[in-house]
């Protein structure tokens, strides 16, 4: 028999629900696998690397063994009563360390949470909880989810790439991709600002979705930038990603963004194909496109491996019936890069402004002046390098004198994307696309420091083709479609319209399914062999 | 130790290959600037933090510059949020109704002080607004 804890959480679902085996006992293979891949989790403890630290994937910060024996215990006894179970009903999953878990430490990575253990939970943990998931793990992650490769968090040692330990997971949710590519456990929710559930799922060969932004509820995930943060899933298969995305997706009256659009039957409508679906491909992600030395933009070649991977999928979509729609403009993704570093900053410092060292989190123990001097220490020792940063950048930038100059084009930028989307996929236009295909990254995952990198330039503009959903508000799924030469996962993302989550899973299943048996899907992550 | 990954993290936007123009003079952030934002913003620095951050930000400003290029005329109008969010398929506002957190000993056990319900902060100086 498969290993359990490889199996999809379809599987391990119908398992349970069948009395093969128990919840508490697959939760039992899931810890153990952790045991034996994951080594010691995140920690605020001063950081020695020991040689064993190399071996691992340390993809989390805390693994909640108690409560989670008690959920798996709890499914046991439904499926011995014959009572109704949920979907997920026995599945361990994870979540990224941003999702608030009632009495469960939650840091999003960073020290000046040290010790919160949030009064409240997240809604799409209590929907995945209704669904009778089981949370197991909380997920190591760049602190605030302020980064693409996990270097950034405060919770040493740093998560690894399981297909490659000398390479970063990417991020910011890498831990959650790290943790789903190892098979521990079936599912992490991660969350999506410019690419942090998609590029760190190119990276490890795993499926990243990033559902249409107020489709998935908010509440109760550590904000980055308000107007763009997505929850989505991270799994093996895109059938488990749909499966997901039903318990999570839906109006919530705690969180105002989120839409009252009916959530599609997202496992049934993957089965319809692509048979006739319009997917389009746009030499504007082709390339990265940069302002150079002297003031003109110029562009650069993505890595030939991963182009080749967007030609070998079109022709796979075109023999399943697609068709096929090529040189569809999306001529403002160049803007994406600084309109998103303008407003993400801006939003960051507005939403790190709460950490004050006198409600929760880190306090300064030295002796403090006044109310103000507690803030001023207590932030300073309780934020790390990249949170300062951002949010010093987000005041400067947010200042009334730059209002025009920055932050209002930053805005015009935006609607100049959303417009390229609003073009390319209106139903009465030229292109009339159902999915636009991209790549998900500029190039396969690189190594710890990126001052090794063979083609830094590209690695800079990682969120390139990932960033502009997150403007648009589109939705987004990254999936494996091979590995490079050096054996590393490459990623492909199926971008869709509004609420279409619809059909981009099944653009990605349809891939899946006829992929199914060539060789790169028999590799698995080092880590695994 | 706690910041030992200063090493490891190369920001992205470092190596950006964008001459430093003059064409950015005018924005630049001085020394003062940033002791200035640091208080507005309330968060302490190393000096070593505060050389590197004035630096990044420095560098950081030809990345924003480039937003200059984007045409503000036109008829597209700037927006906050991407995707439309027309009221058909907004919550109506909910009624304002007072409803009491169910456990505010839960909200008040995560202060580092507290007493009696409290939460304990040190004098908060008097400030006479311009």
């Amino acid at each position: 028999m498969t290993e359990l804890t490889s199996m999809s959480a379809l599987d391990q679902a119908r398992l349970i629900r069948e009395k093969k085996i128990s919840a508490e006992e697959l939760l039992n293979e899931t810890l153990a696998q952790v045991k034996k891949v994951d080594g010691r989790p995140g920690s605020l403890e001063e950081y020695i690397e020991q040689p064993e630290d190399k071996e691992k994937v340390h993809a989390f910060i805390l693994i909640t063994e108690e409560s989670a024996r008690e959920k798996a215990r709890a499914v046991d006894r439904k499926v011995a009563a014959g009572e109704e179970l949920g979907p997920l009903a026995g599945v361990p999953y994870s979540a990224k360390d941003v999702y608030c878990t009632k009495g469960i430490q939650t840091t999003a990575a960073s020290r000046i949470l040290d010790g919160y253990h949030p009064p409240y939970t997240s809604t799409v943990i209590q929907r995945l909880e209704r669904a009778d998931a089981v949370l197991f793990g909380k997920a190591n992650l760049d602190e605030f989810t302020f980064g693409g490769s996990n270097e950034t968090t405060a919770f040493k040692p740093t998560v690894r790439n399981p297909w490659a330990l000398d390479h970063v997971p990417g991020g910011s949710s890498g831990g959650s991709a790290a943790a789903v590519a190892a098979n521990e456990g079936a599912i992490s929710v991660g969350t999506d600002t410019g690419g942090s559930i998609r590029e760190p799922a190119a990276f490890t060969g795993t499926v990243g979705l990033k559902p249409t932004y107020g489709r998935v509820s908010r509440y109760g995930v550590i904000p980055f930038a308000s107007s763009m943060d997505s929850m989505g899933p991270i799994t093996r298969t895109v059938a488990d990603a749909a499966a997901v995305l039903r318990e999570i997706a839906g109006f919530d009256p705690n969180d105002s963004v989120t839409g009252r659009v009916p959530v599609d039957n997202y496992p049934e409508e993957l089965k319809k194909g692509v048979k006739g679906m319009r997917i389009g491909v746009s030499p504007d992600y082709m390339r990265i496109t940069y302002l150079d030395e002297n003031g003109n933009y110029s562009s650069t070649a993505i890595d030939p491996e991963i182009e080749s991977c967007v030609r070998k999928a079109l022709r796979i979509y075109k023999d399943l019936g697609a068709e096929i729609i090529e040189d569809v403009p999306m001529t403002n993704t160049k803007y994406s890069v600084p309109a998103y570093f303008v407003i993400t900053r801006i939003e960051a410092y507005s939403n790190l402004q709460r950490y004050d060292g006198l409600k929760y989190g880190h306090t300064t123990k030295r002796p403090v002046e006044d109310m103000y001097d507690l803030y001023y220490k207590s932030r300073g020792e309780g934020f790390g390098y990249q949170a300062k940063l951002r949010l010093l950048t987000g005041l400067f930038a947010s200042q009334e004198k730059f209002y025009e100059k920055y932050y209002l084009r930053a805005q015009r930028a935006r609607a100049m994307l959303r417009n390229d989307f609003d073009e390319a996929f209106d139903p009465n236009g030229k292109y009339r696309l159902d999915v636009l295909l991209t790549p998900s990254t500029p190039t396969p995952a690189f190594q710890f420091g990126g001052v090794t990198a063979t083609d830094p330039l590209l690695m800079q503009f990682a969120d390139q083709f990932t960033s502009p959903m997150n403007f648009a508000g589109t939705p987004g799924i990254s999936f494996p479609c091979g590995l490079s030469s050096e054996g590393l996962p490459i990623g492909l993302q199926a971008a869709g319209y509004d609420y279409c989550e619809s059909k981009i899973l099944r653009a990605a299943y349809a891939f899946e399914q006829a992929t199914s048996d060539e060789d790169w899907r028999k590799v698995k992550p080092v880590v695994l062999r | 130790m706690k910041r030992s990954y200063l090493q490891l993290f190369e920001d992205p936007f470092d190596k950006i290959p964008y001459k430093k123009g003059d064409f950015m003079d005018n924005d630049a952030i001085t020394k003062e600037m940033l002791d200035d934002f640091v208080h507005v913003a309330e968060v302490e620095l190393s000096t070593e933090e505060f050389e590197s951050i004035l630096a990044k930000m420095n560098d950081q400003l030809t990345v924003i510059h480039e937003l200059t290029a984007i045409p503000l005329e036109g008829n597209l109008p700037p927006v906050i949020h991407g995707n439309p969010f027309p009221e058909e398929i907004q919550a109506p506002l909910r009624e304002d109704v007072w409803i009491p957190f169910e456990h505010p000993e839960d909200i008040i056990s995560q202060a580092p002080r507290t007493q009696d319900g409290y939460i304990v902060s040190p004098d908060v100086p008097h400030q006479t607004l311009e």
